[in-house]
């Protein structure tokens, strides 16, 4: 690894020590948003740029290793922004926050082997921890399809035509597969979904009364728990 | 997790549904045994993911589809790794009983990297494997676990062709 990203990376574990010191609950939520305001600095203006340089210069193994380090903060920035919206009063939006902050996670730990140097594992613990302890079981939706045509997200060739991998990090991006075309088959209520995101939202209780999943609140009196 | 049960006669089947036959390794479709027509055949969406993989690794594959024709992949979007059925015919697993592992270890590592930055209990990997037994027997050995089981499959893969 070059000199330029030891030394960032010594950089990155400050940011990141000094920052993860407010990602608990009880911490004051205007520190939080100061914290988010910092994390999405250094993204922005050191992290972001250096990546780009990488990429410019064609080193793969130095973009892919800022794609670790750039999913890693996106991450804490969305666990921070969790903690926030459960704090207003928005647990809607408190999840959506907490599934980003676990993809993000999970794109970390895929993009490159760093990953091991910043106890990710111990992080995507805390972060199903967080998941089961703050919020309540949920139904899912799944939905089966045929897939018509799919796209390689790092050429956009057809993806069975490539040599790109789902799931393997090119030059600072992480390959997906994405689903240009597609035929319903079926949709179905989960427990364990692959998107945690698709989920019911709303319901009504045995009097009648509309509420949400997650607050329990009426969805009239609420209107703001809506996403 | 490992089970194990007769399959259907494969070569008898590829000709009914007038595919090729598939003469060593091969992927097959998740509706394979219960396929009436050609056109109803269904791929699980890791197929394509499994063919880059052995073509990465000069593992060569004699797929049932003949050169240009696609079957098209079914996303059932569970949050386990379902794999296609992934056939073994008796002459490749007597010729290149080493390249049993070579093809097993490609996926194994695979998922290894697949599952990173998941909870323990959510890398579950399901994977079905046909294999042609020396007697014209088929039989099925399903795998669902961790894909570090995965590495136990060629021992057993050995065990029931000896059986």
């Amino acid at each position: 690894m070059n000199k330029e990203l030891n030394l960032f990376f010594k950089i990155f574990k400050e940011t990141i020590k000094d920052c993860s010191k407010f990602c608990f609950m009880c911490r004051d939520k205007q520190y939080q948003k100061n914290t988010i305001k910092k994390l999405s600095d250094f993204l922005n203006n050191d992290l972001k740029p250096m990546k780009k340089n990488m990429i410019d210069r064609k080193d793969e193994n130095a973009a892919n290793y800022l794609l670790s380090l750039e999913s890693f903060i996106d991450s804490m920035i969305n666990e921070l922004k969790m903690l926030i919206a459960l704090k207003e009063g928005y647990p809607d939006k408190a999840w959506s926050y907490l599934i980003s902050s676990q993809n993000s996670i999970r794109t970390a730990a895929q993009a490159h082997p760093i990953s091991a140097k910043l106890n990710i594992e111990d992080y995507v613990r805390k972060l199903k921890f967080l998941e089961k302890m703050l919020f309540p079981p949920q139904l899912f939706v799944s939905v089966g399809f045929i897939e018509k045509e799919v796209e390689c997200s790092i050429c956009g060739k057809n993806y069975a035509e490539c040599n790109h991998i789902v799931g393997r990090p090119y030059l600072g991006k992480l390959c997906c597969r994405i689903i240009k075309k597609w035929e319903l088959q079926e949709v179905s209520i989960v427990e364990d979904p692959a998107n945690k995101l698709a989920r019911a939202t709303e319901f009504t209780d045995n009097e009648g009364i509309q509420r949400n999943c997650l607050s329990w609140k009426r969805i009239k009196e609420n209107p703001k728990n809506k996403l | 997790m490992v089970n194990i049960k007769d399959y259907i006669n494969v070569r008898k089947k590829t000709k009914e549904l007038e595919c090729q036959n598939p003469s060593s390794l091969a992927l097959l479709p998740t509706n394979f045994d219960k396929a009436k027509t050609k056109n109803e055949l269904r791929y699980e969406s890791t197929a394509q993911t499994i063919r880059k993989l052995w073509r990465n690794n000069n593992i060569i594959e004699t797929p049932i589809e003949t050169s240009g024709e696609n079957f098209v992949s079914i996303n059932k979007k569970s949050f386990e790794w379902v794999s296609p059925v992934i056939f073994f015919s008796a002459a490749w697993l007597s010729q290149n009983p080493h390249l049993i592992n070579i093809a097993l270890n490609v996926i194994s590592n695979y998922l290894t990297d697949w599952f990173r930055g998941l909870p323990k209990n959510e890398k579950i990997a399901k994977l079905d494997i046909v294999i042609e037994k020396k007697n014209g027997e088929y039989k099925k050995i399903q795998y669902k676990g961790p894909p570090e089981g995965l590495n136990s499959l060629p021992k057993i893969i050995k065990e029931t062709l000896n059986e």
